[in-house]
């Protein structure tokens, strides 16, 4: 087996301070925007979501629990580096039993999602604005029996 | 047909045999007698819209988010008739009165919705998400649908 | 590193921001109720809004190339619906020869590019010409509203304008247009000499 990155878990304030030195890669995270939302904004956005927030390196990635179905989870990170994403999806299946995780990024934006296993399953037109524009949102499903090293 | 705000009074209309956070929620003809009624709470921040269709039941746009124009929304009804005029009135209060660019929900194919209403109203299927909500013991695949504004 | 970027106020920023509310000018020209509250109200108040006030009213910070705050600036009457609210800001006393403009620019940016608002209230008192001349403002004046504002000792008229996305538009085609002119005739001449 694959050796899994670690992960490092970040308390709400130190998950805004890494999102926010993201830059452009944050924006979008669990639909969170470091851009337009101050920092209690996104604490609150946080703390509605239930999210978790780890770091690995330079990368953050974190999920939000599918309240309707707790076997399910949405997944962000803000890089294309699959690793990370790989050692989230490792614990969430490990530790929270997920079977199933859905990310949502916008269109453009490079990222890990087909390379971890996950599939494009739909786009939602124009459910973005940024930079004076409209942006797509991409959708991706992974299932923790393809998505895991 | 005209949605209004909510009030106190109409406390009642807010809970009901359908799934939680359905664009479409209708009565479950087989809801489980010891399950509690799905039930959304009055409107208590500005991230909502909780407006009431008279006699009918309640339209909840929620998520609602002003930078990017758009909201979730989640229906409730206590009966079906009317419900093609409720949908564009839903949709012309969402781009009209709202001033949203989109507006988009859960739909659920397990329970058999009438999303030819739906498309009737500009509706479209967005993405098709596996297990995304639980029924009658086991996860069930669930859809986003959605409507952009037009301008 | 662009001239000018927008960040959101925090906390840190609070001691900066009373001191500036309570200069000379800034009560002349804006307002000054910071004279007669204590540093702990106003503190409270600022972190009333960053904490709880996004609906209503939102807090930013205008920084300088190197990160330098170089004043403030803030959106009031916020119309999410209508994706209208009124801007005001604030330049420190050090930077206003040089920066006040690019502080406006940046901030209209911002407003209209990231928080998606379509229609820009400003509001500056007629008497204020730190960034628009007397005739300047009469030409932009959509309403002049008398007894308007009560600051320092007397009341003050108003001048009130919008500037909509159209607006900008068409002010960046003309700009465009101009830069466009200028380059041809640069290019002709140039030809000529050759």
């Amino acid at each position: 087996m694959t050796e899994i990155l670690s992960l490092q878990r970040l308390d709400t304030d130190m998950a805004i301070a890494e999102l926010k030195s993201c830059g452009g890669a944050a924006r979008g995270f669990l639909g969170l925007d470091p851009v337009t939302q101050n920092d209690s904004l996104l604490a609150a956005e946080l703390k509605s979501l239930q999210a978790q927030l780890f770091s690995a390196g330079e990368t953050v990635v974190g999920f939000a629990p599918n309240t309707d179905q707790p076997r399910q989870a949405y997944v962000a990170s803000t890089s294309a580096d699959p690793e990370p994403l790989r050692a989230l999806l490792e614990f969430l299946t490990t530790y929270q039993r997920c079977t199933t995780f859905v990310a949502m990024v916008p269109d453009g934006v490079e990222n890990c999602f087909a390379d971890c296993g996950f599939e494009q399953v739909g786009v939602l037109p124009r459910h973005r604005w940024q930079n004076y524009d409209w942006q797509d949102v991409l959708v991706y499903v992974g299932r923790a029996d393809s998505c895991r090293s | 047909m005209r949605l209004r705000g909510y009030r106190g009074s109409d406390a009642d209309l807010l809970a009901g045999p359908w799934l939680p956070g359905e664009l479409l929620g209708l009565p479950l003809a087989d809801w489980p007698p010891l399950a509690a009624p799905t039930t959304v709470p009055p409107p208590a921040d500005p991230g909502q819209e909780l407006c009431i269709a008279p006699g009918l039941g309640f339209v909840r746009y929620t998520e609602l988010d002003w930078v990017h124009r758009r909201a979730r929304v989640e229906i409730g009804l206590h009966g079906v008739d009317g419900l093609d005029v409720l949908l564009k009135t839903v949709v012309a209060h969402g781009f009209l009165t709202l001033n949203l660019s989109r507006i988009h929900g859960w739909v659920t194919p397990l329970v058999d919705p009438p999303i030819g209403l739906l498309a009737d109203v500009g509706f479209q299927r967005e993405a098709v998400l596996p297990e995304a909500t639980w029924l009658d013991g086991r996860p069930i695949d669930r859809e986003i649908w959605g409507v952009v504004r037009n301008d | 590193m662009p001239f000018m970027t927008v960040r959101h106020f925090t906390e840190a920023d609070i001691p900066v921001r009373t001191e500036l509310l309570r200069e000379n000018k800034y009560q002349t020209n804006l307002n000054d109720f910071a004279m007669s509250a204590a540093d702990l109200e106003l503190a409270d108040g600022m972190r009333r809004t960053i904490e709880s006030g996004h609906h209503v009213k939102r807090l930013f910070t205008m920084c300088g190339s190197k990160g330098q705050v170089v004043g403030f600036s803030w959106i009031t009457s916020i119309d999410w619906r209508s994706q209208t609210c009124e801007l005001s800001f604030a330049v420190l006393p050090r930077y206003r020869s040089g920066f006040g403009f690019k502080a406006v620019e940046a901030a209209h940016e911002y407003l209209r590019e990231q928080l998606h608002m379509d229609v820009i209230i400003n509001q500056v008192l007629s008497h204020n010409t730190m960034m628009l001349s007397a005739a300047e403002l009469d030409a932009h004046a959509q309403i002049r509203a008398e007894y308007d504002s009560y600051t320092v000792g007397q009341w003050r008229t108003a001048c009130y304008w919008t500037v909509t996305r159209d607006d900008v538009r068409g002010r960046k085609q003309r700009e465009q247009a101009r830069r466009q002119e200028i380059a041809d005739r640069v290019r002709a001449g140039v030809q000529g000499l050759s």
